[in-house]
């Protein structure tokens, strides 16, 4: 479905969303309900709103950082603003491996 | 009689020389004129818009370092080792 949603970014209407759904065969009961109440805007605006306050201002933006060891949380220490060649990814990945590790 | 046809011919000089006859080039030129400074304000935003891009892309690098910031991921989707030591999150539109 991501895939189905990338290759359609101009028709993102929840019309469309229920035709790609469909073509994917995923479960329309379960999708219907998932998309019509809305359960996962909330867990979208605090996704938006914990990027912001690591100084997420547009997309795409990454954020790269050590995953604390439960897994549940990353400590978010690098920025990488826009579509970034490979290079530069792999350099501020590099730089972090090289320091300390935290 | 001749008094009326003076007057025709006069009329009729008048209005064939006021239609825009052999004058085809002449309105053109009026009308590019009238458009160049219509064209010239309509570029300003999009210079303006284009010094500005010009700025953001000097003054912000494309990697930086952030304060630590401690981001939940608990439930999010993931690809790869979850026991890897670097995570790169994500935030993108789909559209």
């Amino acid at each position: 479905m991501h895939e189905k949603l990338f290759e359609n970014q101009k028709a993102l209407n929840p019309e469309n969303l229920v035709k790609y759904a469909e073509s994917l065969s995923l479960n329309m009961d379960k999708f219907r309900k998932c998309l019509d109440s809305g359960k996962h805007s909330d867990g979208i605006k605090k996704d938006i709103a914990e990027g912001q306050k690591a100084g997420v201002t547009g997309t795409p933006s990454s954020l790269l950082g050590w995953i604390a060891a439960d897994g549940r949380t990353v400590k978010a220490v690098k920025i990488v603003k826009g579509a970034q060649p490979y290079e530069k990814f792999k350099e501020a990945i590099e730089e972090l491996l090289a320091g300390e590790k935290k | 009689m001749r008094k009326y046809l003076f007057l025709i011919i006069l009329m009729t000089f008048l209005f064939v020389s006021a239609l825009p006859v052999g004058a085809e080039s002449g309105r053109g030129t009026d009308a590019l004129k009238e458009n160049t400074p219509v064209l010239q304000a309509g570029q300003q935003p999009n210079q303006k818009e284009y010094a500005e891009v010009k700025d953001i892309l000097r003054q912000k690098p494309a990697v930086a370092e952030v304060k630590e910031t401690v981001v939940n991921v608990g439930n999010d989707p993931s690809k790869g080792d979850k026991k890897a030591a670097l995570a790169l999150i994500e935030f993108s539109d789909y559209q």
